[in-house]
């Protein structure tokens, strides 16, 4: 069968069980919706009004269908704190959640790939094990630690930045850079160590091929052969990682924000655990994972496509 | 190569040993009460008398590390079993039954495992309230399709093998063809898998208590710890350091002691 | 008489291993003349890939030479500096190898593999080199040349790749070109053909080639002169014929008798039995003795050295000489 065919129709099922999760746990929230919403003094015919409106009478099954469909149309509900739409609300934080999310990557790959290299030429040597140490050391210190450090650092002692102080990009790119620019590099020393270590074993398992010694045999210095011929079938399935690590890092975000206090998704779903928005909860989660799903469809697309012995259509 | 293998599981069992030592002494001797407050006492620095220093309240330090280690070793070992639990009954199911019943169960931990890790223990702590039991619930929960995933390749991988055969032929029930013939041999990988997922709950754990939404006081908690020192950065940098490093130290050692039990294991090599 | 363009001299190499330094090539010696093909013959474990590896500068990490010299065209080429090494490698030197599966990158181009070496070492132009490559294709009999150059690895057969592997051995006109079991992994009508490929390369060309296989029938179709290795020793080398004809010790006769010919149908092939020693194994005399019909006391007691029994026909065995006169 053809494969984006059949990917595809994973990527939708996997989506559906997603929206399942999301809705049967937000059924089991002890209490009444329209209680939060209109307080409890509310009347008897309010809250009947409000269940209707709701559509809180019907059975489970067909509540779900109800909010899937208003899903589909872009409707998440209204949020009971800010009597906004989610969606509103969602695409006002996601720029700063978006950028966080872009630029740890973007940074964890620049550095990851260069230092699994040198990690792969000087095997065995000094730097190899000081690379290991450090990857080690980068996977186990918490990206919100390495974040509060940073503020203390750069932004208290050097006065790099002014910590608490997002400026959004259309009002200075400068400033947008500057105020998110510590909070990703938090983020992303962890995914750096992840990178790392798996390049380091994907180049070394592809260093014994025989390929590798045809390369050698034309002529070329190991540091040839690492490049022109070992680093592109090192980083195909390097890929499907960078592809798990989006979810680390959106999920590495909402604790992030909080530390560097960002107006982003993170900071405004902790916001409204603690004032048990239901509707805004549910439509962030339901918005996070359905980005991370889209996200893996795309790579694990775009990882056969760069394997010419895979053929996608 | 050899010294290095062994080198992670030596360090990684040193730092455990020394942490899971702390934590019993803590359970009999700390050096004060860990939440007793010394308003005079204040943000002291580290001392003789305070070896790590004060805090916000006067409390010492050191005695709160101690104490919170009993929190995070609560903590991590009670979500690492649900885990475990959930994850060789989901992985058995799935792996030794096959067919529809393996599509259904992968269908739906690839689902879960589309929610970043915190943003579904936060789902949980939404749905069911702030609490030291839903932070262990949800960080558990949220580690079943790690360990049902492993558990599932290892039935799979063994329910063909020559000795199941014949324990069927003897007419051994699938229970006990799962759980007294498979499971002993899948166990050496969960046994890696929860050492490693022992290590990713000391970190949620400290997350989730960072943002206020795992562990409650007065139980001591190395993440909330973190948060509180967040508020006085400047005027005692010190305070952020001993949570932060014992945390780090925590995830290190048992990251370590997974590789090391895992190279050990590795007789292929 | 030829110009010596490879001498080999006393070469001994050795793997490290957590069991310590074991010895797998002892002392072979032997030299390869300007515009011949010399076989190399032996079980595998003997020794033959070590020794050209070597030849190349291309040992395993593990492994070491630990004495002796290769002299090509009269200088020194183990002492060499890598980099120096590297401008012989491909452009001097070049190997085959004998899984064409797995010797190409499986992620370029054919073509891009190909030019590359070209490009390297004569810097000219990619127009230039995709000339001379696709012309080098058609030189090794591949038809559709433009179009094999735009393929991946993975679409083309075992004989196209192992075509495409000699294509880019040859692609910069080496003085010597090292074959490591190039017909192994091909089927036997395929195996014919890159044979007189070889031939006609050596001929036409001028290539000097080692040929390197287990099986001394491919070496008897293909080569010129002839040398038996076992366990990582050189234990007889002469002409073809003279090793067809008068091979005189008992691994080479061993080898001969394996080989199922028309005069031999009907009767059941021999083998030679048992295996060759791991390099754990150290015998104190000589080290095929243990799978030798015909050892006897002294055998199994002393080293046997390397004799000439005639001109150009050396042999390692206490029982070559009355054997070679009979």
């Amino acid at each position: 069968m053809n494969y984006l065919l059949r990917r595809g129709c994973t990527l939708i099922i996997t989506l559906l069980f997603v929206s399942m999760i999301t809705f049967v746990l937000f059924q089991l929230i002890p209490g009444d919706p329209a209680l939060a919403i209109l307080g409890l003094d509310a009347e008897e015919g309010q809250i009947q009004e409000l269940h209707a409106q709701l559509g809180l009478e019907l059975p489970m099954h067909m509540r779900y269908i109800h909010w899937m469909s208003n899903v589909l149309k872009g409707d998440f509900g209204a949020s009971i704190r800010f009597s906004r739409p989610v969606v509103d609300l969602i695409y006002s934080r996601l720029p700063v959640t978006l950028s966080l999310a872009i630029m740890s990557i973007g940074i964890a790959i620049i550095v990851a790939i260069p230092l699994g290299i040198l990690a792969v030429r000087s095997h065995n040597k000094g730097s190899d094990y000081l690379i290991s140490i450090i990857t080690q050391l980068g996977m186990a210190i918490p990206s919100f630690w390495l974040g509060i450090i940073f503020i203390l650092i750069f932004g208290l002692k050097l006065g790099w930045f002014i910590p608490g102080r997002y400026i959004p990009w259309n009002e200075s790119m400068i400033g947008a850079f500057k105020s998110l620019l510590f909070p990703s590099l938090a983020m992303s020393i962890p995914v750096i160590a992840v990178i790392i270590r798996y390049l380091r074993t994907s180049l070394l398992e592809q260093m014994k091929l025989d390929y590798v010694r045809t390369a050698y045999s034309k002529g070329f210095s190991k540091k040839l052969v690492v490049y022109r011929h070992v680093l592109k079938n090192a980083l195909i399935p390097v890929i499907t990682v960078i592809g798990m690590m989006v979810a680390s890092v959106l999920g590495g975000s909402l604790v992030i924000e909080q530390v560097f206090a960002l107006p982003g998704l993170g900071r405004l779903l902790v916001a409204s655990i603690k004032y048990r928005d239901i509707f805004l909860i549910q439509g962030i989660v339901m918005y996070i994972a359905s980005v991370v799903i889209g996200i893996n469809f795309i790579i694990d697309i775009l990882y056969k496509s760069l394997d010419p012995r895979i053929q996608i259509k | 190569m050899k010294l290095k293998k062994n080198l992670a599981l030596y360090i990684g069992v040193g730092i455990v040993a020394i942490l899971l030592f702390l934590m019993i002494i803590s359970l009999f001797y700390t050096p004060y009460d860990a939440n007793k407050m010394v308003i005079a006492e204040r943000f002291q620095a580290p001392s003789i008398k305070h070896w790590l220093g004060t805090d916000n309240f006067g409390r010492d330090i050191l005695s709160r590390i101690m104490e919170g280690s009993q929190t995070a070793f609560y903590v991590g070992t009670v979500s690492v079993l649900i885990a475990l639990i959930g994850g060789i009954i989901i992985g058995a199911l799935a792996g030794y039954m096959g067919g529809w019943v393996d599509e259904v169960v992968m269908r739906i931990i690839d689902a879960l495992m589309a929610f970043p890790s915190i943003l579904l223990a936060l789902v949980f702590i939404a749905v069911f309230g702030v609490s030291t039991q839903n932070t262990m619930l949800a960080i558990g929960i949220r580690s079943i399709p790690t360990f049902a995933r492993i558990a599932r390749s290892g039935f799979i991988q063994y329910k063909e093998f020559e000795f199941v055969k014949a324990a069927k032929a003897i007419g051994a029930g699938p229970f006990r063809i799962m759980f007294i013939h498979i499971l002993p041999n899948v166990m050496s990988s969960l046994i890696i898998a929860a050492s490693m997922g022992f290590a990713t709950a000391v970190l949620a754990e400290a997350g989730l208590s960072y943002l206020g939404l795992g562990v409650q006081p007065p139980h001591p908690s190395w993440g909330r710890m973190l948060n509180e020192a967040q508020g006085y950065l400047m005027k005692a940098p010190w305070y952020t350091f001993a949570p932060g490093t014992v945390i780090t130290m925590s995830v290190l050692g048992f990251n370590l002691l997974g590789d090391g039990i895992r190279d050990m294991c590795d007789t292929r090599k | 008489m030829n110009n010596i363009l490879l001498k080999v001299e006393d070469l001994h190499i050795a793997f490290h291993t957590s069991k310590g330094s074991l010895p797998a090539i002892k002392g072979v010696s032997f030299e390869v003349e300007e515009g011949e093909i010399l076989g190399i013959v032996g079980e595998s474990g003997c020794g033959k890939s070590i020794t050209s590896l070597a030849l190349m500068g291309l040992l395993p990490q593990n492994s070491e030479i630990v004495s002796g010299n290769i002299y090509f065209e009269n200088k020194n080429i183990n002492s060499l500096k890598e980099e120096d090494m590297q401008k012989l490698r491909g452009n001097e030197i070049s190997m085959i190898f004998q899984e064409p599966m797995n010797s190409l990158n499986p992620v370029y181009k054919i073509g891009h593999q190909m030019i590359e070496g070209l490009i390297l070492h004569f810097g000219i132009s990619k127009k230039e080199a995709k000339e001379r490559t696709i012309n080098m294709m058609k030189e090794v009999g591949l038809a559709r040349a433009t179009e094999i150059f735009n393929s991946y690895p993975h679409e083309l057969s075992g004989g196209m790749r192992q075509r495409i592997m000699i294509a880019m051995a040859l692609i910069c006109k080496p003085k010597l070109l090292i074959a490591d079991e190039p017909t192994t992994a091909l089927d036997v009508t395929i195996q014919a053909q890159i044979l007189e490929l070889m031939k006609k390369i050596n001929r036409e060309m001028k290539t000097t080639i080692i040929f390197i296989s287990h099986d001394i029938g491919v070496i008897a179709q293909t080569c010129d002169r002839v040398v038996v290795m076992y366990a990582g020793q050189v234990v007889e080398q002469a002409k073809v014929d003279e090793i067809i004809k008068r091979g005189a010790h008992p691994y080479t006769r061993g080898l001969m008798e394996a080989i199922p010919t028309h005069q031999k149908r009907g009767t059941p092939l021999k083998a030679i039995k048992g295996r060759v020693p791991s390099l754990l194994e150290r015998a104190k005399g000589c080290s095929f003795a243990s799978r030798c019909e015909k050892a006897v006391k002294q055998c199994t007691e002393k080293k046997p050295l390397l004799n000439s029994i005639k001109d150009k026909h050396q042999v390692r065995c206490f029982l070559a000489q009355e054997e070679g006169e009979a």
